[in-house]
């Protein structure tokens, strides 16, 4: 049943569906207006995504699984997403640390995935790398205003960075053996570039890159924190009620 | 009300009421009063003309707690006259909602400006009556031209007469074309074109999906039509592919399926030039055409109002996914921007 293809739109529809998740729980929250409505957009985007990544699974997987049927009706064990996404938000830098790891890097994969053999997740890709390039921008602007800012907010700054940082290597598939299945492109290709990129923004907000970490992973085998199951809790709490409730 | 003419060819009991059992309030029967006594000089040349049809036309005429400029209640039909005031953004949104009340009683509503009463009535009134004729349902049509007869099936549905642009104002410039194929005059992709250039935009309601390039076209072999998202996650989606199956069914064509497309992915350079005034007299900067490439850096903006360059970004996200926020420095505004993209 578990076939790479299943396998990559379900990873790709998980990382969006809870990063998605967890932006969404700064509305209302965000230290401005003009914050509140960007984070809320970012997660737009990444619900967008999730809905067709995993909208794409269920068809792949063809037992009659749709998006809010995976997203809803799964639990912590059956999710593919990376660890990062998961993180709790923390403080707003930590927020914008996270953002900015995960967002460079989804720019480059989409980037490579765009021109994917298989036309559906080209297509979801082709599309959302555009918006994700504001993602990103929006980070590395908040990256260097914090990192450029006060003692404060810089120290918050480092810190974030420091703890997000160790979830990175699984972006890579450096925590996994050779030969896993499972975005169909050779993931540490990727990491030269987005090197060049962390590095750019850290230089221009004054920051030095964390020291390297031995990368924690198990987020795409289904091992995650207890955050997980936390988030899980409140997503899907309608549907762990009100099974099969509609709109 | 006192207008209707004797050999008008429904029962008294009708004229007093609105078909479907809706009484009207107070309100808006005192408001009705009033506006009579004040029409624009349009309103007044289009109603001289609209009572010689003898189509049963009622003029300020009461629907729930509105008032229609002209209602013509057997064809489910509400014409509206618009003042220069119905640009605004404030009042648009206001007309659409009452629009979306209308629709939901059943009317169609179509708008003219008061200009296009005044200058261009002969053509307005030639428009109004068509759309009565095709919609009366044929029986009832006992006595009028046997036109009726042929109904919305054999003819292009009502409103589709060739020039009506989007919101049924007359318009100098021919629609944009829908992307792909065109298969020439009457064709399912033009009637069904001009079903779609009467759905507004959920979201910013001054443009229509059509305006803003999310239609794709529109085949035969299975009929369809491909709609793409703007963006990936726009809540809109939802809304607009609802929209578009009640219009659609609304004009008898329950047989065109609605394709989401996601690739090529959608940008603003499809988004049509009649739809960027549009955007601008609505109080959103467009998107400038060619600018989806280097979307990021968007340098400049013009702002609307006083339509100074001399303007700045406040937030790259905005009301909607496809806004960002900008300020002029001129005159103090905050506006939209539509984002390229």
């Amino acid at each position: 049943m578990s076939t790479p293809a299943f396998e990559t739109a379900l990873r790709l529809g998980d990382d969006a569906l809870i990063l998605g998740q967890r932006l969404g729980e700064w509305c209302g929250h965000a230290p401005t207006l003009e914050i509140d409505l960007a984070l809320a957009n970012l997660g737009l985007d990444l619900i967008g995504q999730a809905q067709h990544f995993l909208g794409y699974a269920g068809e792949l997987e063809g037992a009659g699984r749709d998006a809010d049927r995976l997203a809803f009706h799964r639990d912590v064990l059956d999710f593919r997403n990376c660890l990062l996404v998961e993180q709790p938000n923390g403080d707003f830098a930590q927020t914008i640390a996270r953002q900015f790891l995960f967002s460079t890097w989804q720019e480059l994969l989409f980037g490579e995935l765009a021109g994917s053999r298989d036309e559906s997740i080209a297509g979801v890709a082709k599309k959302a790398v555009k918006e994700v390039a504001y993602h990103a921008s929006f980070a590395s602007d908040w990256v260097v205003r914090l990192g450029d800012g006060t003692e404060e907010s810089r120290s918050r700054m480092v810190d974030g960075l420091g703890w997000m940082w160790r979830f990175t290597g699984e972006l890579f598939g450096e925590d996994r053996k050779a030969g896993d299945r499972g975005f169909g492109i050779d993931l540490a290709a990727l990491r030269p570039a987005w090197d060049a990129r962390i590095d750019s923004v850290l230089a221009e907000a004054g920051l030095d890159r964390p020291a390297p970490h031995r990368p924690t992973g198990g987020g795409r085998d289904g091992h995650h924190s207890e955050h997980l199951g936390h988030l899980l809790a409140q997503m899907q709490f309608l549907q762990r009620t009100y099974p099969d409730a509609v709109w | 009300m006192g207008e209707s003419p004797a050999d008008a060819p429904f029962p008294p009991s009708k004229r007093k009421r609105v078909e479907d059992g809706d009484t009207y309030g107070a309100r808006a029967l005192t408001a009705a009063q009033r506006s009579r006594k004040n029409q624009t000089v349009g309103e007044r040349k289009l109603w001289e003309a609209l009572r010689k049809l003898k189509l049963n036309i009622r003029r300020q005429a009461p629907i729930g707690d509105y008032v229609a400029d002209f209602a013509c209640h057997s064809a489910r039909l509400v014409v509206e006259v618009d003042g220069y005031y119905h640009t605004l953004p404030a009042r648009q949104l206001r007309d659409a909602a009452r629009d979306a009340w209308l629709r939901s009683k059943g009317y169609r509503v179509v708008r003219f400006t008061d200009r296009e009463a005044e200058l261009r009535t002969d053509e307005v009134v030639e428009k109004i009556e068509r759309m009565i004729l095709r919609a009366l349902p044929p029986r009832r049509g006992k006595g009028w031209d046997g036109g009726v007869e042929t109904g919305v099936q054999a003819e292009p549905p009502f409103g589709a007469g060739a020039d009506l642009g989007s919101s049924g104002h007359l318009s100098d410039t021919p629609p944009t074309p829908a992307h792909p194929p065109s298969r020439g005059k009457g064709g399912l992709n033009d009637r069904v074109m001009s079903v779609l250039r009467d759905v507004p935009d959920p979201e910013i309601p001054a443009v229509t999906i059509v305006d803003l390039g999310i239609i794709r076209g529109v085949y035969e072999n299975p009929p369809r039509v491909l709609i793409t998202p703007t963006y990936t996650g726009c809540p809109a989606t939802i809304a607009i592919q609802g929209m578009i199956r009640k219009a659609l069914d609304e004009a008898g064509f329950k047989q065109v399926d609605i394709v989401t497309v996601i690739d090529p992915a959608w940008t603003t350079d499809w988004i049509s030039e009649e739809g960027r005034e549009k955007l601008r007299a609505y109080g959103i900067a467009p998107p400038p055409k060619g600018a989806a490439s280097h979307s990021l850096k968007a340098d400049t903006a013009e702002c609307p109002r006083c339509a100074s360059t001399h303007t700045e970004e406040i937030s790259r996200f905005g009301s909607t996914p496809c806004k960002a926020q900008w300020r002029c420095l001129d005159c103090l505004e905050p506006f939209d921007r539509f984002k390229c993209h």
